[in-house]
């Protein structure tokens, strides 16, 4: 079930009526989340539990054999069949289909065509279960952490519910030990849990899905549609939809997470004020880019050779999506920080142009993210780089309440001008921004991050 | 428990105002409901039906197409003539004839006794871009707003237009010469008016730029015709009639060369119906409601004779 549901809401609201009374008890707080997530992630679909209880075995099981392994061969050995377990069942589910189609290209062999239904639906938020089991057996693995023996609790680490289907990613070290704690939260925790939860409501339900339908009109055929401006409008209202989907979604997971008694990092740090990209990188899906930073940069050589930074970029467009497109985004991002790391531009020029270059190349690469093809993705780009007149009539309103939202709701949060001032009427406030959020929401669409 | 009640829990006071709120909004929309987002549910609730609600199994016959079908064939019609045989109009938005679609047919057909699969070929739902099945698609992907749909009008969302004229007092029944009825059988029974039948000649007139008629996509057709052949299901293609002007206009800007077509369907084992010219439409592309009812007739007694 999706955040934005009604079934979610009925849902949320039994789980937080039995949380208090379930909490204090190790086994019943473990019994209370594992259930729950479940019921959670297979409402979706109840076949893809088996996925995540068939690698959640393996990383256990590995993770207890890991420690009771006399030597490094064997414990590499482990590690070994727990990455082919989770990253197996990542290339069948996300990469079979891509892979097949290229070898049908270019050998012509049909496999594409011998692929079984099931196994070209992608299971939902699979790229982000799999990344969070895979820091546990690594962890493990690397001696920073003592698995635990308990299967229950251990599944209530690797689905635990807000945070399952889209991050944020939680590692095992920085989660697994704080589950074991009875968790208590004082008054002002909780109003900082709703506060985080109607941010997020704001973010999703005001900001990107008003602005999804503008942009999916868009890119309905792209080929069709010609001109500088309208085609620098369209990818800004993307820039800012995919922003407030994603970081929409992690408030709300992390407020609920605060509200049941864990804090959890933030994943997004204002993003569009970067000043460079390796401050972008720092400020946008950091559970992921800190991921790959720790667990495949550092370990393939880190900052000794600018190749180690390209293979991680790639992967990183790889885990978005199985398309070339995403490859190309990955690689794009890959030249913009290569660029800054031979000459340093954003500390050469003022603060306020260098953001504005940022996110001008930001949106830039954002096309081929959001392309079907890379021939949409040319034509887009190519009408953005070069002066073309003559714009198309654009068939909706540019979505320009859902804009000036994003803006006020993106200074405020980055300067916080008022934060005193209406500390009192807060609570209030707050219930209308919420109502606001809910009453006047968009069209229904799921979050764009769970197809990863 | 004491402090989630008591009087300093201000995320509970958050929750109250927005719930109290709602409660307004949800009054509101009882008794100023804002038509143009009911037509939008109502529409919504057809599509989310068509795409989940029909039962795996539940059908002797499956009508499929795009838009030229579900607006222009009436299962009840069929139903009355071929008396006791369940039939579903599978039409599309933009429809194409492709595997994701034929999967989607074999789901609904029952698995034995008399069966029908009729396909209506217009030039569009032969082109690559047709196969995308854009509309099918994205309605599959809405699975669970079915839930959300079937609670109705109280908690559909707000528009600022709406509450403005609300305040304004200017809350008035729109009129429209266009009207569809979203049949629960798949039919959209839609007329207007005002008829006109040059109205959607030029929506037409670049459809097929870069878009031709793919013979990958007739193969694919054509294969499929066979297999439903071989295992005993009677496949019906006709191209669903529309006015003078459109089938010029679509012949000229598309390649279809539906004689060929034609003879190399029924080579594949299936019945192609050649039609009369007699049937109306109301904006030059849709069939009016009687001539839908005069097709689906036509069509049924083509069934009865295939089998």
């Amino acid at each position: 079930m999706s955040f934005n549901s009604l079934t979610f809401a009925i849902f949320i609201a039994v789980f937080a009526a039995i949380w208090p009374f379930v909490k204090e008890s190790r086994l019943l707080r473990y019994l209370a989340i594992t259930l729950a997530s479940f019921l959670f992630y297979g409402w979706w679909d109840w076949r893809f539990l088996f996925l995540i209880i068939m690698t959640g075995l393996v990383d256990f099981f590995a993770g207890i054999a890991m420690e009771r392994a006399q030597t490094k061969n064997k414990r590499r050995l482990i590690l070994g069949a727990s990455l082919l377990s989770n990253l197996g069942v990542l290339s069948i589910f996300k990469y079979g289909s891509f892979f097949a189609h290229n070898v049908d290209a270019i050998l012509g062999t049909g496999l594409e065509a011998a692929i079984p239904p099931f196994m070209l639906i992608l299971p939902v938020g699979i790229s982000f279960y799999t990344f969070q089991s895979l820091s546990y057996t690594i962890d493990v693995y690397k001696g920073k952490l003592q698995p635990t023996h308990s299967l229950i609790h251990f599944f209530a680490f690797l689905s635990l519910f807000p945070q399952l289907v889209a991050g944020p990613i939680i590692r095992a070290t920085d989660l697994l030990w704080r589950l074991e704690a009875v968790p208590h939260t004082t008054e002002p925790q909780r109003f900082a849990a709703i506060r985080l939860i109607v941010a997020g409501y704001i973010q999703k339900l005001l900001i990107a899905d008003h602005l999804a339908g503008y942009v999916d009109a868009s890119f309905a055929n792209p080929q069709s549609s010609f001109g500088t401006i309208f085609w620098w409008g369209v990818m800004a209202a993307f820039a800012v939809q995919i922003y407030c989907d994603f970081a929409g979604y992690s408030n709300i997971a992390r407020g609920l997470l605060k509200y049941m008694g864990w804090n959890i990092k933030p994943n997004f740090k204002f993003p569009y004020f970067a000043i460079g990209f390796r401050d972008f990188w720092n400020r946008w899906h950091i559970s992921l880019s800190h991921w790959f930073r720790d667990y495949v940069y550092i370990p393939l050589g880190g900052a000794k050779s600018i190749v180690y930074l390209w293979i991680t970029m790639l992967a990183s467009g790889l885990w978005h999506g199985a398309n070339w497109t995403f490859l190309a985004w990955g690689g794009l991002h890959a030249a913009y920080v290569s660029l800054e790391r031979y000459t340093n531009w954003p500390a050469r020029i003022p603060a306020l142009p260098a953001i504005i270059i940022t996110a001008a190349m930001t949106i830039l690469a954002w096309v081929f993210f959001r392309a079907g093809t890379f021939a949409d993705a040319w034509h887009i780009a190519s009408n953005m780089l070069t002066p073309v007149g003559n714009n198309t009539p654009v068939t909706a309103n540019f979505p320009i309440l859902a804009m000036f939202f994003f803006i006020s709701f993106e200074l405020y949060g980055y300067f916080r001008p008022w934060r005193h001032a209406i500390k009192r009427y807060e609570p209030i406030l707050l219930g209308i921004l919420f109502f606001i959020a809910l009453a006047f929401r968009g069209e229904g669409h799921g979050f764009i991050y769970f197809q990863f | 428990m004491a402090s989630f009640t008591s009087n300093s829990e201000r995320s509970i006071m958050v929750l109250l105002t927005a719930a109290v709120l709602m409660a307004s909004a949800m009054i509101m929309n009882v008794v100023w409901p804002d038509e143009s987002i009911d037509a939008q549910k109502r529409e919504d609730a057809y599509w989310l039906h068509k795409v989940h609600g029909y039962k795996a199994a539940s059908a002797n016959i499956v009508l499929s197409g795009d838009s030229r079908v579900y607006r222009g064939l009436s299962p009840a019609v069929f139903e009355q003539t071929l008396i006791g045989m369940k039939t579903i109009n599978f039409g599309f938005s933009s429809g194409g004839h492709n595997p994701i679609i034929f999967a989607e047919i074999d789901r609904l057909l029952k698995t034995g006794g008399a069966r029908a699969v009729v396909l209506g070929i217009t030039p569009w739902s032969l082109t690559s871009k047709a196969q995308e099945n854009a509309q099918f698609v994205d309605y599959k992907r809405k699975h669970e707003s079915v839930d959300e749909t079937k609670l109705g009008h109280i908690l559909r969302p707000l528009s600022f237009a709406h509450v403005k004229n609300i305040a304004q007092g200017k809350v008035e029944k729109k009129s429209s010469s266009f009207t569809q009825d979203f049949r629960e059988d798949g039919w959209v029974r839609s007329d207007d008016a005002m008829r006109n039948p040059i109205a959607a000649l030029s929506s037409y007139a670049h459809l097929f730029d870069g878009n031709k008629v793919d013979p990958t996509v007739i193969a694919v057709i054509l294969a499929q015709v066979s297999t439903w052949h071989d295992r005993g299901i009677a496949v019906i293609g006709y191209r669903p009639p529309t006015s003078a002007a459109m089938v010029k206009l679509e012949n000229e800007a598309s390649g279809y060369n539906e004689a060929l077509f034609a003879a190399e369907f029924r080579k594949a084992g299936g019945f192609w119906v050649d039609l009369p010219d007699s049937f109306e439409t109301y904006d030059g592309s849709h069939l009016t409601p009687e001539s839908a009812e005069k097709l689906s007739k036509v069509l049924a007694e083509a069934i009865e004779a295939a089998w």
